[in-house]
């Protein structure tokens, strides 16, 4: 390849684009091509004559690329031999066809900018009198418009020759002349002119809409589908554009931007601002002027259009809005638009100049090749960074549109969507134009009142988008037609299972298990007692009975007395549960004496026990006081299509019907109440027999029920078994919140089928017990979004347990779609899948239409799963329960989603602000109400946020709260606690002065501030940890929580705590510990103190002893911890938290702490006495070594006397300690210089005691405020440990080091300090196989505090691994 | 203009190109750059081309972009136009 002559700068389009290269290497969307189709015959080596001559004119075409530095440049070159090719399609079975494939192929090829050329020519015969030209060139060297100019000169060139006469002149100017137009343009007035218009039009930055949410990506390879433009469409678009003064171009382009205006906000949160302005992508020719206008060059240059928008604009405005645009475009269209990105900072920055782009190409080119004409068709016109829509009207090729979106951004399905559709939207809008063309300020609307005789047409957000062929997808995707019979209830399901199967196993909990026959036979009691108390359909009977197999019995029997059951879960509060009764008035309760306490029961509500015993009620009145309990609030009207629900008749014998409500639960409600959502039968039959027959379940399953009966996932865990025969496996209560119980209960249970919430399954993922789980054949998931590497994640420990994602609201019988993730591939999203049975999903946009498939819209369901509604609030049931004339009647979700191409659907979160936390859907207006109405709270906001805590984004509720003085997060806490679940609690509480709003007046969510990690109140009294396991459950604590520390007495709950971290907390504490620690202890004594206590066996080492085990469990030889200067072997608790849970460390310590044993006096006497203890629990070598300080010199020390004994020693590592040389000369310690080793030795730096004496008051006192543990010990221990640190540096002094032969890894502490003699060489005469030396930029005393230690943990990990 | 008569003079000529970038006729100087100063587009111009062939001026869009002002236009028709028209 020729090397090129002298270099010449890039145009500002050649940088632009050399640039983007740079960053998408290999990337073939920077290729332009175009193939020509000459129709007639031609005599080829004239033609490729012709051609050869024309390209060869065209200097830009030959030039070799090369950087200057850093600087791009290029080097013309002669253009030298190329190939033109000639390839023979004549004899393929479909040359046309054959052409098409050839030519794709052939542009795409790769094309190496270093050493490839910049072209490519070649002739295709694909018959007799036909013949193709196709043509590619980089982007670099020519746009679409100079290749058509290099086809019109060898067209001109050939008719000549084919006359024999001369051909005219070449007329391409040079690349130089080229380059001096853009640096005279540069040089002029006119640049100055068109600077200041561009930095006017823009002062006010843009913002964005385009039609995907993602990101903006190096890359630039398309999508491309086509669609034709018909004949008369094309006809129509001049027809309206002419009515409006504009050209068709400018229509096509404000057609363009009200497709994405109404595209991109089809539905969205009611918060979010509709755009009022769409910026559209315009490349323009900017070839103006003689020389410009003949140049092959690239000079195309893409310029932003903002085009102004409102929902109620009318086509025509919107045209007109476009040809005024345009004509400012025009006239300042030699401005670059790369030059533009810099100016207003969008450079970088991630900040896109405009949208999708819209590219108009009706070159003129009336070529003729003596007498053949050409038709042609060009294959790529660029690099898209974002969406384009491409309309081709070149002459005598049909129109067509072509929609380019990059693949970084947008699939290959929705872009041949937007294909599709387009023209159909695009012909709504041009009949609209042509129907109203006449400006805004003319128009006459017709009368407010009376007939419309004159319709208006529709505006912008009146206009149609779904075509024909999408409406009737979706409708073929709610088929979801099945022959259920429709007078089934609940109970006619399980008395057939009953009777199929009346011996099989129906329930099971621990050992205590029951037959259908049993468990139909004591419901059957429990219905009777129940219709004596007034119990029939229609009515409601609560049922208030711990996980149990009388919890079922309970259920059932409700069920069997015609009555719908409302669940008590004994785990909310008593305050909300009685306002559930208020509002359900239950006719009768069903209660287990363990929960006889549990609410402040209404008076006189008749009672009756699981077992079927009615005497008595709970509540104030007895027996003889109960009056027949009253009936029920009034349950509203059905299902659509079944007769509405009798208020509850004379006839209390009736068995319950289909339409009759078979459970009532309760849901937040926005207002501060919740409401309650009444299922009938029929609803939950459908849902029922649906699941059967898409989990086929048999004999050898075994279904798990486990969630908390106020959720409606229960009602299937709980029903399903009984309807499909097979057995229920109830967990016991609380199991539901501690993964490793759960995970130890499905596998020796033998539990095939389970329920996790997506939050839950996280921890049971992470569970190292849930690996034993492989019998679990199907878990089913619902009530939060599913993320795709948690998928990933269960398929990686449980390979063979399919996963399947359902969801819905409980205002439809549980769930409505269903996915199965079974094909899923890894890393992609989980939509919520397709409707089941006898259900439609609608997705819906303004005005209840449906919308595009892929674009957003709120979910709307409808068939036989509906609520009847919510008891007792007509007003909310009507306003989420409508009647559609097109759709029966509908209940509103309120939760966003869009159908994609495949006919599964995407959940994309709230229109409103109900949340989901931990599974469990919240109303944040409930808490708010709640908080509002406490004392001292003036007014209150509730928001979920999504924060980085203990190294995961987490969701949780904050309350920002203006208090009427002072903001007690504390007793705001509790007092929510006592009305609100678990879930509703928020975890922070932030106080401020006022509640930011925006210029609309409306909470502006955005400014609230985020949480600071809130100091624990009374933190300055509270004491420090007493022990080195207290100071690590409080570790834990304050890293799950999110604050910087905890005091040991403080409550984990209340500090914001919730059974999902106490979980991880219990998890933590294990791998920490290597001691049992279960969920149970941490809520039985959920402080750091009183849970340390419980975790310190009594018979277990107290924190003096010498012998002080930090971690135990685990099958590798114990990293034996050697004490520094003050005896106290806490200072390793940090480090042991670092190293694989599977290794085992013992802390030796000085003996005399606890005021008993005989101290040593030489520091050969402590080696051999620790020697001793080591060998005691550890009888066979390979031993383990580790001191910091003092700690490593007596280290050496041990490992010396153990190598003497034979034995093995394979790891020492030494912490800062230096031999006893280096100490030999100095004064005699006297108790300053102890206390500044005990300030050490504690991680407290003495610098920071400042002057002044160091009394042993200052350091204790220094200690304490550090929280450390040290601080917290009596005065006669710290007594104890000056001895010890006084003896320990005499010690020192006096040492002789025996030669330990084998090698240590040292670890220095690097900074600064005063001790400057201190030499780690000192150490190669006592450790005579060599050191290993880490340098850790920190001091003496930061050495095993975070970050440090963690470096160190690093390093000793492979020393520690197991031995080989 | 009509379908196939051509402007008489330079004025008449003014006066289509006015209607051409949606100006009136006394507006548009004989200097001045349709493009840049009168934001004449390549459609509005391709379609000026076309009637001029129609009434039997051969002159392209690249021709007429070369000195797009009403003078040099007006230069072209005038040496270009068939005799007797």
């Amino acid at each position: 390849m020729t090397a090129g002559g002298d270099a010449l700068p890039l145009t500002a389009a050649q940088t632009g684009i050399w640039f983007a290269q740079q960053l998408d290497e290999g990337g073939a969307a920077f290729i332009t091509a175009e193939c020509l189709e000459l129709r007639g015959p031609v005599d080829l080596d004239l033609l490729a004559s012709a051609i050869r001559t024309a390209v060869d004119e065209a200097e830009g075409l030959h030039v070799r690329l090369d950087t200057d530095g850093e600087l791009p440049v290029q080097r013309p070159h002669a253009p030298g031999d190329w190939p033109l090719p000639v390839v023979d399609l004549r004899d393929e079975e479909d040359p046309d066809a054959a052409v098409l494939a050839w030519t794709r192929s052939a542009w795409r090829r790769p094309l190496d900018l270093a050493t490839d050329r910049l072209f490519d020519e070649a002739l295709l015969r694909v018959a007799d009198d036909r013949t193709a030209w196709f043509q590619r060139v980089h982007h670099l060297a020519a746009d679409a418009m100079g290749l058509s100019l290099i086809a019109r000169r060898a067209a001109e060139i050939h008719s000549a020759l084919a006359c024999g006469d001369e051909p005219p002149p070449a007329w391409f100017p040079s690349l130089a002349a080229t380059l001096e137009v853009e640096s005279a343009y540069r040089d002029s007035p006119a640049a100055g002119r068109d600077d200041e218009h561009w930095r006017a039009r823009f002062a006010a930055p843009p913002r964005i809409t385009t039609l995907t949410d993602r990101p903006e990506s190096t890359g630039h390879e398309v999508h491309r589908a086509s669609a034709p433009l018909d004949a008369d469409l094309m006809a129509l678009l001049r027809d309206a554009s002419d009515a409006v003064d504009a050209t068709w171009p400018e229509l096509a382009m404000a057609a363009v931007a009200t497709y994405v205006r109404r595209m991109a906000t089809t539905a969205g949160h009611e918060d979010d601002e509709v755009p009022e302005e769409i910026v559209l992508g315009v490349p323009m020719l900017a070839r103006l002027g003689p020389v410009a206008l003949r140049s092959p060059a690239t000079m195309v240059n893409v310029l932003p259009l903002r085009v102004a928008l409102h929902g109620g604009s009318r086509p025509a405005d919107v045209v007109r809005a476009v040809t005024d645009g345009m004509r400012g475009l025009r006239r300042h269209q030699r401005f670059r638009g790369e030059e533009l990105r810099r100016t207003i900072g969008a450079l970088g920055g991630g900040r896109a100049l405009h949208g999708p782009m819209v590219n108009v190409l009706p070159f003129d080119y009336a070529l003729d090749f003596a007498g053949v004409p050409a038709v042609v068709r060009t294959l790529g016109a660029g690099p898209v960074d974002d969406l384009s829509f491409n309309l081709y009207d070149r002459g005598d090729a049909p129109p067509r549109l072509d929609v380019e979106a990059n693949v970084g951004r947008y699939d290959a399905d929705e872009t041949g969507l937007h294909a599709e559709r387009f023209p159909v939207v695009l012909r709504r809008f041009a009949e609209a134009v042509l129907a109203h063309p006449e400006p805004a300020g003319e128009r006459r609307e017709p009368p407010a009142a009376g007939p419309v005789r004159d319709t208006p047409g529709p505006t912008v957000d009146g206009l149609e988008l779904t075509t024909p062929e999408e409406l009737a997808r979706i409708a073929g995707w709610n088929a979801t037609a099945r022959d259920v019979d429709p007078a089934l209830t609940l109970v006619d399901l399980l008395d057939r299972c009953r009777d199929a199967h009346p011996d099989a196993e129906a329930v099971r909990l621990g050992e205590h298990a029951v037959t259908h026959a049993e468990l139909h036979a004591r419901a059957d009691v429990l219905a009777t007692a129940l219709r004596e108390r007034g119990a029939g359909p229609g009515q409601i009977v609560a049922v208030a009975v711990p996980r149990s197999v009388d919890l079922l019995v309970a259920l059932v029997g409700v069920l069997k007395s015609g009555a719908a059951y409302l669940p008590l879960d004994p785990d909310q509060p008593g305050a909300r549960l009685r306002g559930m009764l208020d509002d359900a008035r239950p006719v009768a309760v069903v209660v287990d004496p363990a929960l006889d306490d549990l609410v402040p029961w209404p008076d006189a509500l008749p009672l009756a026990r699981p077992s079927g015993d009615a005497d008595g009620s709970v509540g104030r009145a007895t027996r003889d006081e109960v009056v027949a309990g009253g009936p029920s609030a009034t349950v509203p009207a059905a299902m659509h299509g079944a007769p509405p629900v009798p208020v509850p008749d004379d006839a209390p014998d009736r068995v319950a019907r289909a339409g009759d409500p078979a459970y009532v639960l309760y849901t937040s409600g926005s207002t501060g109440r919740p409401k309650g959502v009444v299922v009938p039968h029929g609803a939950i039959v459908n849902r029922l027999l649906w699941q059967d027959d898409a989990f086929p379940v048999g004999p050898g399953d075994r279904i798990l029920q486990k969630t908390p009966v106020g959720f409606d996932v229960s009602v299937w865990e709980l029903f399903w078994p009984l309807i499909a025969g097979v057995p229920l496996e109830v967990a016991p209560p609380g199991a539901h919140r501690d993964p490793r119980a759960l995970a130890e209960l499905i596998a020796g249970a033998g539990v095939t089928v389970c329920h996790f919430v997506p939050s839950m399954l996280a921890l049971f993922v992470d569970e190292p017990a849930a690996a034993a789980c492989t019998g679990l054949r199907r878990v089913v998931c619902s009530g939060e979004a599913l993320p795709g590497d948690l998928r990933d994640r269960l398929r990686a420990l449980l390979p063979g347990t399919r996963l399947d994602n359902l969801y819905g609201p409980t205002e439809a019988a549980v769930d409505v779609t269903h996915w199965d993730c079974t094909d899923d591939a890894p890393g992609t999203g989980v939509p919520i899948g397709r409707p089941v049975w006898n259900t439609g999903c609608h997705v819906l946009g303004a005005e209840r239409r449906p919308v595009p498939v892929g674009a957003t819209g709120e979910l709307h369901l409808s068939g036989v799963q509906l609520a009847a509604g919510y008891l007792g609030r007509p007003d909310l049931t009507d306003a989420a329960f409508v009647d559609d004339p097109a759709l029966g009647r509908t209940y509103r979700t309120g939760d966003l989603a869009r159908w994609r191409p495949d006919g599964a659907i995407e959940y994309l979160g709230r229109r409103d602000h109900q949340v989901k936390i931990r599974g469990q859907r919240i109303e944040t207006g409930e808490v708010e109400a709640h908080l509002t109405a406490a004392p001292g709270v003036v007014q209150a906001a509730v928001v979920a946020r999504v924060d980085g805590i203990a190294g995961a984004a987490t969701t949780r509720l904050v309350a920002y709260v203006v208090p009427a003085s002072a903001c007690d997060a504390g007793a705001l806490r509790r007092r929510l606690a006592e009305a609100l679940s678990d879930a509703m609690v928020p975890a922070a509480f932030v106080g401020l002065d006022a509640l930011p709003l925006t210029v609309s007046g409306k909470l502006d969510r955005a400014a609230l501030p985020a949480p600071e990690a809130p100091v624990a109140p009374g933190a300055t009294d509270d004491r420090p940890p007493a022990s080195p396991t207290e100071e690590l459950v409080a570790g834990v604590f304050a890293e799950l929580l999110g604050r910087d520390r905890v005091g040991p007495d403080e409550d984990f709950f209340l500090l914001g705590g919730h059974s999902l971290l106490a979980a991880q907390a219990a998890q933590r504490l294990r791998r920490a510990l290597g001691r049992e620690v279960s969920i149970g202890a941490l809520f039985a004594a959920p402080t750091a103190a009183a849970l340390a206590l419980r975790l310190e066996d009594p018979d277990e080492a107290g924190a003096l002893d010498v012998v002080l085990p930090l971690r135990q469990g685990g099958d590798r030889p114990p990293l034996f911890c050697l004490h520094p200067a003050g005896g106290i072997g806490w200072c390793y608790a940090g480090l042991t938290r670092l190293l694989p849970a599977d290794q085992p460390v013992v802390a030796l310590q000085a003996v005399g702490l606890d005021g008993s044993g005989t101290p040593p006096t030489t520091l050969h006497e402590m080696a051999a006495d620790h020697v001793r203890r080591i060998r005691a629990l550890q009888p066979e070598g390979p031993y383990r070594l580790l001191g910091w300080s003092v700690g490593g010199v007596l280290a050496q020390a041990v490992a010396a006397l153990l190598e003497d004994d034979g034995a093995d020693v394979d790891v020492l590592a030494l912490l800062d300690a230096y031999p006893s040389d280096q100490w030999r000369d100095l004064a005699a310690p006297e108790e300053s210089d102890a206390l500044v080793a005990l300030l050490n030795m504690a991680g407290h730096d003495p610098a920071r005691l400042g002057t002044g004496p160091l009394t042993r008051e200052r350091v204790v006192a220094a200690l304490r405020d550090d929280g450390s543990a040290l601080a917290s010990l009596g005065e006669d221990v710290l007594n104890a440990m000056v001895g010890i640190v006084v003896r320990n540096a005499a010690a020192m002094r006096t040492h002789e080091h025996r030669p330990f032969h084998g090698s240590a890894v040292f670890f220095a502490a690097a900074a600064p300090r005063p001790e400057d003699w201190l030499d780690v060489d000192g150490w190669r005469a006592h450790v005579r196989g060599g050191l290993d030396v880490h340098a850790l930029p920190c001091t003496h005393a930061e050495l095993l505090r975070p970050p440090h230690v963690e470096r160190i943990a690093a390093v000793l990990a492979p020393l520690l691994a197991p031995s080989n | 203009m009509s379908a196939t008569a051509l402007p008489a003079d330079a004025d008449e000529l003014r006066a289509v190109v006015a209607g051409l970038v949606g100006a009136t006729a006394d507006e548009i100087a004989d200097g001045d750059d349709l493009v840049l100063d009168w934001a004449l587009d390549s459609v509005r111009a391709m379609a000026f081309v076309g009637r001029l062939r129609e009434a039997g001026v051969s002159i392209d869009l690249m021709e007429l972009s070369d000195v797009p002002t009403v003078a040099a236009w007006w230069r072209l028709i005038a040496t270009r136009r068939p005799a007797g028209s």
